[in-house]
């Protein structure tokens, strides 16, 4: 597993409306070396009101992970939003969602995440999937 | 013969006007052979008489015998006659009634009552030959008669009854005929329809669809065949859906002389329609809803569990069993899911038409199972090259590594597995594949219920998802084939698969994508 070393002194966003599930997204990215400070965010309003604040976030950002279907709209939304925002536009966005279909996987792609991953149920794969992507996304965007 | 007499002597005295009138009276009676045999047999008489008077016995005797002759002639003469008018009435008769009978009411027998014999044999036997014929003609033209009654009776009855509108229409769009039903259809009288200036129809058909109908009607003129779907404004108000079949009517130098419309009321049927299509949106929107609703508990279990386990790693070998117990049965859970979408998604995704090569399909289903095929210690035998067939790869992937899997996964204990992978049946359109195995077989109460979803025959000792037989034959079936079962308990299963056959031209593509697209 490589390990995405340029991202310390950074953040990653977590946007899920879930809470165990966040969790276990947390620890899948540890798992995978991935030992950013994480922020949380529980819907698509929270990450809004912080991520195109006129104010910027302190930290800055090395990856916003977007579940699909949050409790107040679709994380697509939320992600075309975020590409609008010029501090935004090439930060790594990565979609994440309980189904493999190749709908969602479609409507992630257009709406401008880098990578769309299923949440797969078993901790080891979903770790080494985050690992990998995120490398992957990372060096596509510099 | 003799009127023809007169006319020579006319000829040497046509000079002399007194003696012309004479002849000509002469001509007259002797026009008619029974005056003139009168007046020969009258003059004869005299001679006679006179011969008598003159005691010239050897000219009456001649006179008497020349007598005779003529009398027997007259006799002879007016039989002939009679027998010849009768004759002639007779054929005149037949002729009248043959002329006045097409639709077969006249009654054969008559015909023998229409003359007497004339005592004469050859003419009798001319009469009746001739009355024969004519009763002949009489039968043949009454059965005709019969037979286009019958034709007409009948299109009638089904041009009055037949729930569809006929429409014959010219080239120009006149309309040249229009069944009883188009009243019903349409909610216009006949008389509308036939008056109306232009295409009646199209005056009907609600401005959405009036273009598909005008473009139907421009493609049946030039001689093609079109089905076309489109919604017409009922006289009531209503709307309905009516389905119009346009066939160019073409004369016997191929010309087209006018377009015959069939249309049908299909509004129950679109309306049916669009009710399973509502419910394959339904269908679509639970799918969707069991991929993303039911799973993401399943994530959450299976992720903490797994935490748990990581994070605790001195716990108690019990406790760490139940953890583990825990994320098998998530495990489980989210199989079952998976089958369910998988099965759901064969009802509503659209299936591709390729022509596939099974023996590459088979080939990729038995390196797959390579590792079951190993362990089972089964025998597994293609007995002949397998066909190139319609379907989507994937799809037949699907199919093969279903059957082969549970031939495999059903295998009886005490015997090695055999399976046997052949062509039945070869016809230019469609091919059988058995799939034959001598495993454990399929009890008869349970054999009916193998295709069908969720059905097990041998719940709890095999694992298995549930849908793998009933995915076989959603699959088949959607590719237009069908499957079939033989099971005998103990003994052996035979499966078999009815696929089409790819046409000829098209083999060979596709086979390349079939690895990757599994994968994907």
């Amino acid at each position: 597993m490589e390990r995405p070393a340029q991202m310390s002194g950074s953040c990653i966003w977590i946007v899920d409306d879930n809470k165990a599930h966040r969790r276990v997204i947390r620890r899948a990215l540890l798992k995978a070396g991935l030992e950013h400070r994480c922020v949380e965010a529980a819907s698509m309003a929270e990450a809004r009101a912080v991520l195109l604040a006129s104010e910027p976030p302190t930290l800055p950002l090395a990856l916003i992970i977007i579940d699909l279907n949050l409790s107040d709209g679709r994380g697509t939304n939320l992600v075309e939003q975020l590409r609008l925002s010029d501090r935004l536009r090439d930060t790594p966005i990565l979609m994440l969602s309980t189904s493999g279909l190749e709908t969602d996987r479609d409507a992630a792609i257009a709406a401008g995440a880098d990578a769309f991953l299923t949440k797969a149920s078993d901790l080891e794969q979903l770790s080494s999937e985050l690992a990998e992507t995120c490398v992957r996304v990372m060096r596509s965007r510099p | 013969m003799k009127s023809g007499q007169p006319g020579d002597s006319k000829r040497g005295f046509a000079s002399r006007p007194i003696e012309a009138q004479l002849l000509r009276l002469l001509g007259i009676i002797l026009r008619s052979p029974t005056s003139a045999t009168a007046i020969v047999s009258l003059s004869g008489c005299v001679i006679f008489l006179f011969a008598l008077r003159l005691k010239q016995t050897e000219v009456a005797l001649s006179v008497l015998l020349v007598l005779t002759f003529a009398l027997g002639a007259l006799f002879v003469g007016l039989l002939m006659v009679r027998a010849l008018a009768q004759a002639g009435s007779t054929i005149t008769e037949l002729s009248r009634r043959v002329a006045a009978s097409p639709t077969g009411e006249f009654d054969a027998a008559e015909v023998q009552e229409l003359s007497a014999p004339t005592g004469f044999a050859q003419l009798d036997d001319l009469l009746l030959s001739a009355r024969r014929s004519g009763a002949h003609l009489l039968e043949m033209l009454a059965a005709m008669g019969g037979e286009l009654q019958d034709v007409i009776d009948r299109y009638e009855l089904l041009a009055t009854n037949i729930a569809a509108s006929v429409v014959i229409r010219d080239t120009a769009g006149k309309v040249l005929f229009c069944s009883p039903y188009t009243e019903v259809l349409t909610g216009c009288t006949l008389e509308e329809i036939q008056d109306f200036d232009g295409d009646f129809f199209e005056s009907i058909v609600l401005e959405s669809d009036r273009d598909r109908y005008r473009r139907a009607i421009a493609i049946s003129t030039v001689g093609e065949d079109i089905v076309v779907r489109y919604q017409i404004r009922h006289q009531s108000g209503i709307q309905l859906w009516i389905e119009t079949h346009l066939v160019p009517v073409l004369n016997s130098d191929g010309e087209i002389i006018s377009v015959m419309g069939v249309s049908i009321d299909v509004t129950s049927s679109v309306s049916y329609q669009q009710r399973i299509e509502e419910q394959n949106r339904d269908l679509n929107d639970f799918t969707y809803m069991v991929s993303h609703d039911l799973k993401a508990p399943i994530f959450t279990i299976k992720g903490m569990a797994s935490m748990l386990l990581e994070d605790l790693p001195h716990l108690e070998a019990d406790s760490r069993e139940s953890l583990e117990h825990i994320v098998e049965a998530a495990n489980r859970l989210e199989r079952m899911i998976k089958s369910v979408i998988e099965y759901s998604s064969l009802s509503t995704k659209e299936f591709r038409e390729d022509a596939v090569p099974l023996d590459s399909v088979l080939a990729d289903v038995l390196q797959d199972l390579s590792e079951q095929i190993r362990e089972s210690n089964a025998q597994v035998r293609i007995e002949q090259q397998l066909p190139v067939v319609l379907g989507e790869s994937l799809r037949l992937y699907q199919v093969f590594i279903n059957l082969i899997g549970n031939a495999i996964k059903y295998g009886s204990s005490d015997r090695t597995p055999e399976i046997t992978i052949a062509v039945r049946h070869h016809s230019s359109e469609l091919v059988i594949i058995d799939v034959r195995d001598n495993g454990i077989g399929i009890p008869r109460d349970k054999q009916s219920g193998v295709f069908r979803p969720y059905q097990r025959a041998h719940n709890g000792t095999v694992e298995g998802s549930g849908i793998g037989l009933a995915s076989v034959k959603k699959i088949v079936e959607r590719l237009g084939g069908s499957v079939g079962l033989v099971s005998t308990e103990g003994r052996g299963t035979v499966l078999s698969v009815a696929l089409r056959l790819a046409p000829p031209d098209t083999l060979g593509d596709s086979g390349p994508a079939r690895l990757e697209q599994r994968e994907a």
